[in-house]
């Protein structure tokens, strides 16, 4: 997969407050295309709120966010994810009024180049998505009837069916049964791999990110506080602090 | 196409064709249920398809009316362009109410309510307003036919159920759908949630008010407190509620089931029939959430049950 400058992410000095809380300060960083991004921090920390700022749920107080050339923090969200970044939600929120296969349907009639699918079309492809994350059994299923690791699943689907370049995934591991967290985490591979989307991720199992990601991301209390590989990030005294010194985040996993 | 549409089909030939062999009370009877199933059907095309329960659409029933009175009477012009001016006028407005409503990400309580106060507002400002008769209102030149405004309000109940039915397949339905489950994952997803809402809430602002328009020109007269008259929005919504919200045939059943019984019970039991007939809806909705609709399919899988069972034990 070659990649252009329009796959790369950039956030500068972005801050958000409710009210006099800063959930998030001044933090800046640049993302190359291609690779699975890790963030991580404690509780609170600010991981999610990033999300939302970057996927325009939440608009930030100051700072930019930028997919190559291109502003993102004045889209809405359904602009944002026509310009290539998906996502799937923390506690999970898949359509639960359709089949798994609606759940994809409504990501490719909507997302990045939608318009170009007829309704026929629309359905093989969305079939084919569903067996890449290997789900083909489980498309004709309304979502209320899945299991949670199947419902994550079909959220990664929707978010996939949007062609993003840009995925963000919101502790897509959390509650699933350690049987189910390697066949979920060859399927993130699979996507980074055979897709070539750069998977942003956000995870509180340790071994795993450690293990998957070529990138490391820290936050803490709102900040940026390290960022580099794995080995980078093991090895800086401000993270060690942040997890170990006060005793503050508990790790699961 | 399906045995079910070949059955739409041939019932709406049998409704057309009927005037021919009907007394005069019966035509006004089916007007009624017409009527109905239009505005029952309108309110479910925006509050059935997004979740936005709009307790004040009869606002937009009055602007139609208001818009074709004045068109034909003040204005002058013909009854066709009359209601094309209706449709134009209630478009706009629920537009500029949609821009006000839909755009910021108002609660759905708060939308049901701030509809009913729009009703009651603009209730006020036409009954002050001289040039639209204020308090007396308007009277209009009686229709030529009764013909017209049946086929009229059958052609529009038509409309609506088959409008339904297209949107619901569409891409647009899927939309939708997704709207009605999760805002904020379908706007994530791509849809653009606000454009989505407000198409429906004009398509179905404007429906409402062409048959407010008909029925203004029907009773050839009108006032602020008919055509804004609360229970028009409260009808809408309960009758949809009544045959099953979100569906494509609640709403009609619903329509028919209520305003026939209505009719029935105000002959039977003139002095009873509200209390009656608030009771029976209050009766379903605690039995049956999901209206007649519900009704018709538990009643139709218990059928195949005892049907399976009453096989298997022979």
């Amino acid at each position: 997969m070659n990649h252009d400058q329009n796959s790369i992410l950039e956030v500068r000095g972005l801050g958000i407050h409710f009210g006099g809380v800063q959930a998030l300060r001044n933090v800046s960083f640049r993302l190359d295309p291609g690779k699975i991004i890790g963030v991580m921090g404690p509780n609170g920390a600010g991981k999610t709120t990033l999300f939302n700022l970057i996927t325009g749920v939440y608009k930030p107080s100051s700072g930019s966010i930028w997919l190559g050339d291109q502003q993102l923090q004045d889209l809405p969200p359904y602009r944002i994810c026509h310009v290539g970044i998906a996502r799937s939600f923390q506690s999970g929120r898949p359509f639960t009024n359709m089949t798994a296969l609606e759940n994809v349907l409504v990501g490719l009639h909507f997302g990045r180049g939608s318009g170009v699918l007829g309704m026929a079309e629309a359905r093989i492809r969305a079939s084919e998505i569903l067996a890449l994350v290997g789900l083909s059994k489980q498309g004709g299923r309304p979502v209320s009837s899945l299991n949670l690791m199947e419902r994550k699943i079909v959220e990664l689907a929707r978010a996939l069916a949007t062609c993003p370049k840009i995925l963000l995934l919101d502790e897509i591991l959390a509650g699933l049964s350690p049987m189910d967290l390697a066949p979920a985490i060859a399927i993130i591979e699979r996507i980074r791999d055979e897709l070539g989307i750069t998977v942003v991720w956000i995870e509180h199992i340790m071994k795993v990110l450690m293990e998957t990601c070529e990138h490391l991301l820290v936050l803490h209390h709102g900040e940026k506080i390290a960022e580099g590989t794995p080995s980078e990030v093991t090895a800086n005294e401000i993270v060690a602090q942040a997890y170990f010194g006060k005793k503050e985040g508990v790790q699961h996993g | 196409m399906s045995r079910k549409h070949w059955a739409s089909l041939a019932l709406v030939v049998v409704l057309a064709i009927l005037p021919i062999g009907i007394s005069s009370y019966h035509m006004s009877l089916l007007v009624s249920v017409y009527l109905a199933v239009a505005l029952a059907g309108s309110w479910n095309l925006f509050a059935g398809t997004t979740g936005y329960v709009s307790l004040g659409h009869g606002l937009f029933f009055g602007i139609g009316a208001y818009s074709f009175a004045v068109s034909l009477v003040t204005l002058g012009y013909g009854p066709v362009a009359s209601f094309a001016l209706t449709a134009l006028c209630t478009a706009v407005c629920a537009t500029v109410l949609g821009f006000v409503l839909l755009t910021t990400r108002i609660r759905v309580a708060y939308f049901a309510i701030v509809m009913l106060g729009f009703n009651e507002i603009i209730k006020t400002v036409v009954a002050n307003t001289k040039s639209l008769g204020s308090s007396y209102g308007l009277t209009l030149p009686p229709v030529p036919s009764n013909l017209i405004a049946y086929y009229f309000l059958l052609g529009l109940a038509v409309l609506v159920v088959l409008l339904f039915f297209l949107i619901q397949r569409s891409k647009w339905g899927y939309g939708l759908k997704a709207i009605l489950s999760d805002e904020v994952a379908a706007e994530v997803t791509g849809v653009n949630t606000v454009a989505l809402k407000m198409a429906m809430f004009v398509i179905s602002g404007t429906l409402v008010g062409l048959a407010g328009g008909m029925i203004a020109w029907h009773w050839s007269y009108i006032d602020p407190y008919m055509a804004f008259d609360l229970a028009v929005s409260f009808e809408m919504v309960v009758m949809a509620v009544f045959g099953g919200i979100g569906s494509l045939w609640g709403p009609v059943m619903g329509a028919v089931a209520m305003s026939l019984l209505k009719e029935f019970l105000n002959t039977a039991v003139p002095q009873l029939h509200s209390i009656i007939f608030g009771g029976l809806v209050i009766i379903l909705i605690l039995w049956c959430p999901g209206g007649i609709v519900e009704l018709v399919v538990n009643l139709r899988r218990r059928l195949k049950k005892a049907d399976a069972t009453d096989r298997t034990t022979r």
